[in-house]
């Protein structure tokens, strides 16, 4: 059997196992089955159930066929690494024999899937809310498989820059401005979303206007950008697979950093398992899901900045709103991560301790509310000093509102019992 | 393959983890029909070595051939030659234990046209019949590996890598696949396993390396491999190795 043979029928067979797995999903949910389809659909159901004609995107301008490019991109520009990277099963099909090029050619179809439903979605809304632009769509499809292409050529780039880098080789001045050391050493990678992003928004300008053709060419240009990207990852595979694995390795805190203690300030006010489980979910997280602090200080920075600058400006309100919320999703998202990596039988030390589900939901959302805080704060000082918006202080509740759906998710993820 | 014939070479290998040496310059062969214990205590780098060989963990430096290709730049050779249970088995959880087979017999069927009557055969052997049904988020540990055995053997492999593949296992059970890598042997497949399960080591295989921790491996020789064979709950010492080795005596 010829490679492109063999590919093709690898292709198929794993096109086939994906079928089959989101089928099995949906048939036989299980707790984290709901929280990764069930949550999304709510939001769709929601968005749709409540849209109406005036938040339909204007596209009156290239401005607007720009942003909505960008808006459209960067949601396929933050999943990229994810499809095409992160899968658990890469060792098992590397095993499997499975050819590299099937993989990447399912994982970038169902990229493709996923800004294509976007898509979808959007015309939805705007059919629900009775007025969709003539340009709506293809400016949408343009910036989609725009950022397609591009994030997984670019993505694919970065990911065999890092492994093809010569030992102790840094990477110039892609890391100006990176204090943090671990993520320096993966510039290439932290930079890549901003080529789909830009792209993006480029493509949607260039689309205002040309109507359907430009698709027809944007499809053209994404399918070299997807093949490029094809050759690219061909290349990393053999040596970028198995660097995943090693990425996922935690390596030892230095001396004094992180240690884990129990009934410490405010936990106090916690029964002293709840307190606990804050204390464990503090260090667990802060070393698993370490970006989820991370992305805290430049938001604040930049927050503080704008509002002491701009902050009675609504425009500047909605931006800091959005930013903030923004990172107590993801906060919630870290929450989530920690329910799930305890699946595997971790929540059963916390049984066998005597820990309740209540505790652990009271602890998990103690902690998530304290991490919270490090934005919740500045941001409710600030919004009460240098914002004409009434009080500052209901963002603190905010917090404490994702943290407790996050904590809830979490537990539900890792399950109840 | 002809016994004798290596069916893995190890030259220079070293691997670390950040700045730890985890291996450095290790060399080895296995030849066809052979059965290589691989012991050491928790830490040592047994799985690591295992990986690197299994094409999951790229060495630094040095070079593996496995059947005469290297596992980095010729995957499908190398995944058609070897077959790897790994210690901690990947499954996929929503899919039952025959929806989980299918997908592997699919893959795999290219290359041996039999491989479904191979599954049905092993499924059998290992008391897993019945089970097709059965979730594979819902197996126990037990089952769990038994499925992952089956993925890792049904294509015939040249080369038999496993890593703690017995943990879990009921006694028939595991009989019946002391049996099993016995007849591989006959039929020229070179078996490579790491436990401890000293006993069992010692009963499956015909020669042993020692990794010791510090980075070196060491291979024991004929007189030293059958000392440790006839007591393999008292201990090791080994000329060369970095310091001594008390093996880990957990599940012996």
């Amino acid at each position: 059997m010829t490679q492109a043979a063999s590919s093709a029928a690898d292709r198929r067979a794993l096109l086939r196992l994906a079928r089959q797995r989101l089928r099995a999903r949906v048939r036989r949910p299980n707790a984290g089955d709901a929280i990764t389809l069930a949550l999304p659909a709510v939001l769709v159901a929601g968005a749709l159930w409540s849209g109406s004609a005036a938040s339909v995107p204007e596209l009156a301008t290239r401005g607007d066929a720009a942003a909505l490019g960008m808006l459209l991109a960067a949601a396929v520009a933050f999943l990229s690494y994810g499809m095409l990277f992160r899968a658990a099963d890469d060792p098992f099909l590397r095993r499997l024999g499975v050819e590299s090029r099937a993989v990447y050619a399912e994982r970038a179809a169902r990229l493709l899937a996923a800004g294509l439903a976007l898509v979808v979605v959007l015309a939805a809304y705007a059919a629900r809310a009775g007025r969709i632009p003539d340009q709506l769509l293809p400016i949408a499809l343009v910036a989609v498989l725009t950022a397609w292409g591009s994030g997984a050529a670019a993505t694919t780039l970065a990911g065999r820059a890092m492994v093809t880098r010569s030992p102790g080789s840094g990477w110039g001045c892609l890391t100006v401005g990176m204090w943090d050391r671990e993520v320096a050493a993966a510039a290439p990678l932290v930079y890549a979303p901003l080529i789909p992003l830009l792209s993006g928004g480029a493509a949607g300008a260039a689309a205002f206007g040309t109507g359907w053709p430009g698709v027809g060419v944007s499809l053209a240009v994404a399918l070299v950008l997807a093949r490029l990207g094809a050759r690219w990852w061909e290349a990393a595979i053999p040596r970028f697979g198995p660097q995943l694995l090693e990425m996922a390795f935690a390596p030892p805190p230095p001396a004094g950093v992180g240690e884990l203690s129990v009934g410490r300030g405010l936990a106090r006010l916690l029964p002293r398992a709840a307190a606990a489980v804050w204390a464990r979910d503090g260090v667990v997280t802060a070393r698993r899901f370490a970006w989820a602090t991370r992305i805290v200080w430049p938001v604040a920075i930049v927050t503080l900045a704008l509002l002491a600058r701009r902050g009675t400006d609504p425009g500047t309100r909605g931006w800091v709103a959005l930013a903030a919320l923004s990172v107590w999703m993801l906060q919630m998202v870290a929450l989530v991560g920690l329910g799930r990596y305890e699946r595997g039988g971790r929540r059963w030390l916390d049984r066998s301790l005597g820990i309740t589900p209540l505790q652990r939901v009271l602890g998990r959302w103690a902690f998530g509310w304290g991490a919270s805080l490090w934005l919740g704060v500045p941001l409710a000082l600030a919004w009460g000093w240098w914002t004409d918006a009434g009080p500052g202080w209901p963002w603190v509740f905010v917090g404490a509102g994702t943290a407790a759906v996050g904590a809830i998710a979490s537990v539900t993820a890792a399950g109840w019992r | 393959m002809r016994p004798g014939l290596p069916v893995l070479t190890v030259e220079g290998l070293s691997k670390r983890y950040r700045r730890r040496v985890i291996l450095h310059g290790v060399s080895f062969s296995v030849g066809a029909g052979e059965a290589v214990a691989i012991i050491g205590p928790n830490g040592a780098g047994k799985s690591t070595l295992l990986g690197c060989i299994s094409g999951e963990r790229l060495p630094d430096s040095g070079e593996i051939r496995v059947c005469g290709t290297n596992p980095f730049s010729d995957l499908g050779a190398a995944a058609r030659c070897t077959g790897v249970v790994a210690e901690q088995p990947f499954l996929y959880g929503e899919l039952t234990v025959g929806e989980m087979l299918e997908f592997i017999v699919e893959v795999r069927r290219r290359h041996l046209p039999h491989v479904a009557q191979e599954v049905i055969r092993l499924l059998r052997l290992l008391g897993l019949e019945g089970a097709e049904g059965a979730l594979c988020r819902e197996l126990s540990q037990g089952m769990g590996r038994k499925v992952a055995i089956i993925a890792g053997l049904l294509h015939r492999p040249s080369l038999i890598v496993m890593d703690e593949a017995f943990n879990g296992l009921d006694l028939p059970s595991a009989d019946r696949l002391v049996e099993e890598l016995a007849e591989r042997r006959r039929n020229g497949a070179a078996v490579l396993m790491s436990s401890h399960d000293l006993h069992l080591l010692a009963r499956i295989c015909g020669r042993g390396l020692l990794v010791a921790g510090g980075a070196e491996v060491t291979p024991l020789s004929g007189a030293e491999w059958e000392r440790w064979r006839s007591a393999p709950s008292l201990g090791l010492n080994v000329a060369g190795a970095r310091g001594s080795h008390q093996p880990d005596q957990q599940n012996s």
